[in-house]
């Protein structure tokens, strides 16, 4: 409570301070002051007034002293009149001005709304820019993307066109190795082929050179043989010719002595074997015959089928052999 | 409460009496009448002055003119000044109305700064203004404000508008509870004699303790010389706003309640008058 009057003591004291200050400082002058003003503008009024008053009285015709008042007055009016003037047409000017103000007022609240309705349209053209911008982004990124996938295509496309040359290449390769390969094969069975022609002539000749020499020397032999016998066999011979080929040998191992039908079964292996050449030979030769390399390259792989079917007939044809 | 808006009140409308004359070296075309104005404590003397200024140029020559300035007593008086800080500190002796010399000729530049236009004035303004709120609220509070505001405190100086003006200031005044004032108290003190034109340092509220400072612990940091020591005569004036508060006044309240619009407290020390 104490310490409360304490506050509101040094508080008081700035009022009141405040206060007394204001009556010796403000209060004591404030009247004085605006009436002095008042006066001076009066004064300053006065002085112009008089000035154009002077310079009236100048300008105008110097009157009589009996008739200064009567001219004074007559000059009071006057200037009452031309007072009087003065105001209403400074009224007319105070009606225009308040006519423009008006006017400018009207004019105002105009652009005012011009402005606002200019600000929302900003605003909507502003909304427009920035949904267009969204779209412009929107756009450019399904450009790239596009283009991306534009481009994955064309490496893919390019990767694909690389293996392509690169298999093409190993076709071409391949194909010629295999060209190769076949003509390479095709000659050695040619040459295999010759080889054993000849050497199945070889051995033909042999034989036959063998069998000349046997019945040669069979013929040297001396032999017991009935004229008869001889034609008979002969004979038999003739007739079972074409029948069976062991007849004659059995005819000539019967016919041959004991002693001799040991030495005799060499031989006859051999004539058996030869026995059946007559037969055999002659197929060979036939074989032989067809035993041809194709004439004609083949260059198409197409037709290796046909080919390969070709060189399996041939095969067979060896096989047979 | 009622009465601190009393105070708000009296300060602002505290006014001087003036009385302008022209100095008699001007060269004149007639003889200048002196010119009689109640001036505003709080406002600038540039600021007031041009109905001054335009009764002069009526009896002058045109190019006898150049920048008014102001003169007491072969004194030059600052314009960035508060009017009131210049007369408690140059004319609170003086009888009333004070005296004001005015000059067309001779600026004191090494006095005076010029001042050719009102945007000079609320430059300086602005940044009276800025500086003493660095000091209570790190600036934090007129940084928050818009252009407009800014504007409205400099419109309602110049137009002599307390309710416009106060609107925006009482956020300059405002300061949390828990701190129990402004960060430091934005204050000058001025003096007559010293090489220094005024004293200005930081000061908080508050002592360390929590105790309220008073305009007595103030200058007692401050300003020793200006409080009277025991059984010693007074010979020194504490004047703000012209009054002398009680040295118990805490500065938190002064601070608030007496400092000019640009939120500084500016505290005169004059002499005692010796008769």
């Amino acid at each position: 409570m104490a310490e409360r009057r304490v506050e509101c003591q040094w508080k008081r004291h700035v009022l009141e301070q405040l206060k007394l200050r204001d009556r010796v400082q403000r209060h004591a002058f404030e009247e004085i002051v605006h009436q002095y003003n008042r006066l001076l503008e009066k004064a300053d009024l006065q002085a112009v007034l008089s000035e154009r008053y002077q310079s009236d009285k100048y300008d105008a015709p110097r009157p009589h002293d009996g008739s200064r008042s009567d001219a004074l007055q007559q000059e009071m009016a006057q200037m009452r009149i031309r007072h009087q003037e003065e105001l209403t047409e400074l009224h007319k000017k105070r009606g225009e001005l308040a006519q423009s103000v008006i006017d400018l007022n009207n004019q105002i609240q105009q652009k005012d709304k011009e402005i606002q309705s200019n600000e929302a349209k900003m605003l909507e053209h502003q909304q427009q820019i920035c949904s267009l911008e969204g779209d412009c982004r929107e756009l450019r990124n399904t450009l790239q993307e596009l283009e991306r996938a534009n481009q994955t295509l064309k490496d893919e496309y390019d990767a694909l066109q690389i293996t392509f040359s690169a298999l093409e290449e190993k076709l071409r390769k391949t194909t010629e190795d295999n060209q190769e390969l076949v003509s390479r094969w095709m000659a050695e069975k040619a040459q295999e082929a010759n080889k054993l022609n000849a050497e199945n002539e070889k051995d033909t000749r042999r034989r036959q050179a063998k069998l000349q020499k046997d019945l040669a020397d069979a013929a040297k032999e001396p032999l017991p043989i009935d004229p008869d016998d001889d034609i008979e066999v002969l004979a038999e011979d003739s007739s079972k010719g074409g029948g069976g080929e062991t007849s004659p040998h059995r005819t000539l191992s019967e016919a041959l002595p004991l002693h001799r039908s040991h030495s005799l079964t060499g031989e006859r292996r051999h004539t058996n074997s030869l026995s059946s050449s007559p037969e055999n030979t002659e197929p060979p030769a036939g074989a032989c015959a067809e035993v041809r390399l194709p004439t004609t390259a083949l260059h198409v792989f197409v037709s290796t089928s046909t080919f390969t079917h070709r060189s399996a007939c041939i095969c067979k044809y060896f096989y047979f052999y | 409460m009622a009465d601190d808006k009393d105070v708000l009140r009296d300060v602002w409308y505290g006014r001087i009496p003036a009385c302008f004359t022209l100095h008699q070296d001007e060269v004149t075309e007639r003889e200048a009448e002196p010119y009689y104005l109640l001036l505003p404590r709080v406002s600038y003397l540039t600021l007031v002055t041009d109905k001054v200024k335009k009764h002069f140029l009526k009896v002058m020559r045109a190019e006898d003119v150049e920048e008014m300035w102001f003169e007491y007593e072969g004194t030059p008086l600052k314009w960035h000044y508060p009017i009131g800080v210049l007369f408690d500190l140059h004319g609170s002796n003086s009888i009333l109305p004070w005296s004001i010399t005015v000059h067309f000729k001779n600026f004191p530049e090494r006095d005076l700064l010029h001042c050719l236009s009102n945007s000079v004035i609320e430059a300086h303004f602005m940044s009276s203004i800025k500086e003493a709120d660095a000091l209570k609220h790190k600036s934090q509070v007129v940084n928050d404000m818009q252009k407009k505001d800014h504007k409205q405190l400099w419109m309602g100086l110049q137009n002599d508008k307390f309710d416009q003006f106060w609107a925006i200031n009482r956020k300059l005044m405002e300061y949390s509870t828990e701190d129990g004032g402004f960060r430091y108290i934005p204050f000058r003190i001025y003096q007559t004699t010293g090489e220094r034109p005024f004293i200005q340092k930081l000061f908080r509220p508050l002592s360390a303790e929590g105790a309220v400072h008073t305009l007595g612990d103030l200058l007692r940091e401050m300003y020793p010389a200006a409080v009277p020591q025991e059984g010693e005569e007074k010979r020194l004036l504490v004047v703000i706003h012209g009054i002398e508060p009680l040295l118990e006044t805490p500065v938190q309240w002064l601070s608030e309640h007496l400092s000019h619009p640009d939120n500084f407290l500016h505290i005169c020390v004059v002499p005692t008058p010796s008769d």
